[in-house]
């Protein structure tokens, strides 16, 4: 059991020089499916274990901690983890035809390999206890990101990879030294070391900037408003797989490592009270819900809708985080996984639609209601859950959300995101409607394969029993959420 | 198992019955069959008194401590045996109306037609306040396919609103007020004599009463009434069955359990949040009289005077004397009966010789001399002349108003009354007294398939007008103590 965090690293990772020397499309794509499955069943059995006896730490190498590098695996990490390589498990299933038809053939090996190196990289992010190996992974994440991307046979693919590539070393820049700060004050790499010391660090001016080279670095990785434009252009000219694996996971890294960093590491010297850190943020994505849901109403072309879309989702996660109360962590933490599994699943529908349109267009959807009644209706729950109608997953985030709105002192808020939640509606039904009462325009060329479905099918099934019964997301999120702010006070 | 959950699964699997079996011929049939049984579950609640036990069912926990459950009580019993009786009525209906209108795709409609009832059924079974907003949800979400049925632009854009409005009341402020009762009183069980009883903030519960009567916008208290003349373009069953009885009277149902059950008759008197409902009930009601006076269009003139009827009870319940509540009562039953012969008559009009219009009725009494007289009936009704039930809930109305001493709203019940008349008499008189213009195809007349149900509901409407001691006597036994 012990050994569990490792092996989910190591494995894949010893794949890699193996599937480099195999270079055969079929065998590699088959292979990354049987090692993200078997990694899967791992992180099944350490969420088990860590529910059960509590968090993992593995020594690597048997160096003690604030020596040798230590994975640790909490709570926290495994709902990540299981959240993330799940996805990219839903997105492989689904993905090989699209990849096929897409990306050049003597890159597939390449970009199959990029994606578990990528895989790797968030795995890696989650499950470490030492804050340098967490730029570490992340750059891994973050340069396999930049090929899967640029392998889009679009335009602007290549422009958007390069974008991609600036603006995330920018983001990666500021966490190292973000990171080189707090070394320098607290003389330690280890994350719980870091915590510990830093209470007694004298609070200088340095240690603030710290804390707001972090933010920036996060929020640039995590498109928070206004810093989500490279996430507008990556989403239009991403491979479509690529998409809807992103639109999953690589945020929702952004998200942890923003929990981690500053609700578990820096949490002793609470970093959102500098200069009322929380209220700006808070206000931000308040911004950022308006704008963003403005701009998705706006847009013709479907992988922009939803990308604003995706912008305006992570803003509400960042306004449940910043009103600080475990009720606010819990509801974020729930809408971390409702909305991976939702947009993943809209993403993955579009894609599999549209393969090798870049400019998916309102009407490019006419008529595929009738075409493709029973595919469609997954596009229809999905978007329900989207809105956060009764009965899918979406309505327990937002149920979460605004009561913890309300019982915070920013009660007012629930009003802005009432309304854009219904402006949800207004956009999705947009599509809806274009689905199921326009007439098709030579929709006919569209063939869906059986086993392509599946995956959709999955996540909406998963949006549904999530919204049925949400026992495993909000007691988990629950737990996570008390484990980093301590009891609810009431 | 159950008799609730075996009423509901069972609509549910006569909907996938309707799915499965959409390519035969017949499926009518089955249509009316699976409403013909939901009537019997119905009335087998009354006579088994199952009721009286109330216990609750849980059925799935939705979020911790919340399930979505269910238990049926008096209230429910009466809304339930109407609507289930006028559901089967309008089946039969439906058949040869989709037929001589031509529609096509007609298992689409009786799909969504039964998942429209279920989801009413469900309103009325629910015994907490997420189970209810939980499937008036879905009750929008199944009308929706229903009011554009017809696909034309004209309905997709009529949907549209029917959708924002219905649903952005809802999110915008039926949700928010939910969450804040759960918050003050840890529940959202329906109790007798509410739930919010020990609190004592009386401009949070104004707020919260404001949030409800917005959020409810099935009960098309203005300004959120629009969407019930943008649901007049679907075909007529839709209209009568349920944009005058599930869909509207479910918004109803759900504000008197609200006031009842949740708040509590005691804490709106002391906060004084019943006179802000009696406030915008009664704006509503003399509001939707003069605008129902210049619509010419037969279900449009018949739909504001719906936004008026649905008022009427809002404010009897506002009241908040045994009287009016009882009168409240009586009018979801009486209303939606004289509503429903209304919409069909009209419906059958259309169908016979294409009127739509109130000014072309006239002299259509000789060619439809059954529809003209039951449109005549259900029109009296809705003026509360005697001897129709309509007078009999306006009567206990105006003693539950003259028991409360809110003496001025006598004006507000005289003066909707006046306006009532004026609009609905030249739907009597028209037909009756003036001449048939010969522009009209004098081949067409009325189809008895079509007249036969609304006889039924016709009789039924005169026998209950002598026979309304029963519901009565029924009413002070298990709903409230006159």
């Amino acid at each position: 059991m012990s050994q569990l965090p490792i092996l989910i690293i190591i494995l894949p990772l010893l794949l890699v020089p193996i599937l480099l020397l195999i270079r055969k499309n079929e065998q590699v794509y088959i292979l990354n499916i049987i090692i993200s499955f078997i990694n899967l069943i791992l992180i099944c059995l350490l969420f088990h274990h860590v529910q059960h006896n509590g968090a993992l730490f593995y020594e690597l190498g048997s160096w003690k901690a604030p020596i040798g590098i230590r994975l640790n695996a909490d709570l926290l990490s495994c709902y990540f983890l299981l959240l993330v390589n799940f996805m990219s498990f839903i997105c492989l299933i689904s993905g090989k035809e699209l990849v096929n038809k897409q990306i050049e053939k003597e890159n597939i090996y390449l970009f199959y390999i990029a994606w578990l190196l990528c895989n790797i990289g968030f795995s890696g992010i989650i499950l470490t206890n030492d804050i340098f190996n967490l730029f570490v992974f992340l750059e891994i994440s973050s340069l396999s990101s930049y090929f899967l991307i640029s392998q889009g046979n679009y335009k602007g693919s290549m422009i958007a990879a390069i974008q991609y590539l600036f603006i995330g070393s920018i983001g990666a820049v500021f966490i190292l030294l973000g990171i080189g700060i707090l070394y320098v004050h607290t003389g330690t790499l280890n994350m719980s070391d870091i915590s510990d010391n830093i209470i007694n660090a004298k609070i200088s001016l340095s240690i603030i900037f710290a804390i707001g080279l972090f933010f920036l670095g996060i929020g640039i990785k995590s498109a928070i408003f206004p810093l989500h434009g490279w996430l507008i252009r990556t989403y239009a000219y991403s491979p479509s797989i690529i998409v809807a694996y992103f639109s999953g996971t690589s945020t929702k890294i952004g998200i942890y490592i923003l929990i981690r960093v500053f609700l578990d590491i820096l949490n002793t010297i609470n970093p959102f009270e500098y200069y009322s850190l929380a209220q700006l943020i808070l206000f931000l994505s308040l911004a950022g819900v308006l704008f963003s849901t403005v701009y998705a109403i706006k847009q013709t072309e479907i992988k922009k809708m939803f990308a604003f879309s995706s912008v305006a989702q992570i803003s509400y996660i960042l306004i449940a985080i910043m009103i600080l109360t475990p009720e606010g962590i819990t509801a974020s933490l729930i809408h971390v996984f409702n909305h991976s599994i939702i947009k993943t699943g809209l993403f993955l529908i579009i894609a599999i639609l549209f393969v090798n349109n870049q400019n998916i267009k309102l009407d490019d959807l006419s008529g595929l209601g009738k075409n493709h009644p029973f595919f469609m209706s997954a596009f229809v729950i999905l978007s329900l859950g989207l809105i956060g109608l009764p009965l899918t997953s979406g309505f327990i985030s937002k149920w979460y959300i605004i009561q913890s709105l309300i019982h915070s002192d920013y009660w007012y808020i629930s009003i802005v995101v009432l309304i854009t939640s219904f402006m949800t509606l207004l956009y999705m039904w947009k599509i809806i409607e274009k689905i199921y009462f326009s007439e098709s325009i030579n929709n006919n060329a569209i063939t869906i394969l059986n086993h392509q479905t599946i995956g959709v099918f999955v996540l909406a099934a998963l949006t549904i029993y999530l919204g049925l019964d949400a026992s495993f997301t909000t007691s988990v999120s629950g737990e996570i959420a008390t484990s980093l702010l301590g009891p609810e006070i009431k | 198992m159950n008799s609730i959950i075996l009423h509901l699964v069972f609509i549910i699997l006569g909907t996938l019955i309707l799915y499965a079996l959409r390519n035969i011929k017949l499926l009518y049939i089955i249509h009316v069959l699976i409403s013909f049984l939901s009537l019997f579950f119905s009335i087998n609640a009354l006579v088994t008194k199952k009721f009286l036990i109330q216990t609750q069912i849980d059925i799935i926990q939705i979020i911790p401590d919340l399930f979505i459950s269910f238990s049926l009580d008096g209230l429910g019993v009466i809304f339930l045996i109407t609507s289930n009786a006028l559901w089967l009525m309008t089946a039969i209906y439906s058949h040869k109306y989709l037929e001589l209108n031509k529609y096509k795709n007609k298992a689409k409609f009786y799909i969504f037609f039964t998942l429209s009832m279920f989801a009413t059924n469900a309103i009325i079974y629910s015994s907490n306040l997420l189970t209810t907003f939980i499937f008036y949800e879905i009750l929008t979400i199944s009308t929706y396919p229903l009011v554009t049925f017809k696909g034309d632009d004209d309905s997709i854009s009529n949907g549209k609103k029917y959708l924002y409005y219905l649903l952005g009341t809802s999110i915008i402020f039926l949700l928010p007020a939910i969450i804040i009762i759960y918050s003050i009183a840890g529940t959202l069980d329906y109790e007798i004599g509410g739930i919010l009883t020990s609190y004592n903030n009386p401009l949070m519960i104004n707020i919260l009463i404001i949030l409800l009567i917005f959020g409810v916008a099935k009960s098309a208290i203005m300004p959120f009434h629009k969407w019930l003349p943008c649901a007049m373009i679907a075909p007529t069953p839709v209209s009568a069955l349920l944009h005058a009885v599930a869909v509207v009277k479910s918004g109803v149902f759900i504000i008197i359990k609200v006031v009842l059950y949740i708040f509590g008759p005691l804490i709106l008197q002391e906060s004084g949040a019943n006179i802000i409902i009696i406030l915008f009930a009664s704006i509503t009601i003399l509001l939707s009289s003069i605008t129902a006076i210049k619509q010419d269009n037969i279900k449009l003139r018949l739909a504001y005077s719906t936004i008026g009827q649905l008022s009427y009870i809002v404010l009897a319940i506002a009241i908040l004397a045994p009287y009016s509540i009882l009168a409240a009562i009586l009018h979801l039953i009486f209303h939606a009966i004289g509503k429903i012969i209304l919409f069909l008559t009209a419906g059958i009009i259309t169908t016979g010789i294409g009127i739509k219009k109130v000014s072309e009725m006239n002299g259509l009494a000789s060619k439809f001399p059954y529809t003209v007289f039951l449109m005549s009936l259900g029109a009296l009704i809705m003026i509360g002349l005697p001897p129709t039930i309509g007078f009999i809930s306006k009567w206990y109305l105006i003693i539950g108003i003259i028991e409360s001493t809110k003496i001025y709203l006598l004006a507000v019940i005289i003066i909707s009354t006046l306006l009532n008349a004026s609009y609905y008499l030249p739907m009597i008189y028209k037909p009756y007294f003036k001449n048939f213009e010969t522009k009209y195809n004098e081949s067409n007349s009325e189809d008895m398939c079509l007249v036969a149900p609304v006889i039924i509901i016709g009789l039924a409407a005169i026998i209950l007008f002598f026979n309304t001691d029963s519901i009565i006597m029924f009413i002070q036994e298990y709903i409230i103590k006159l």
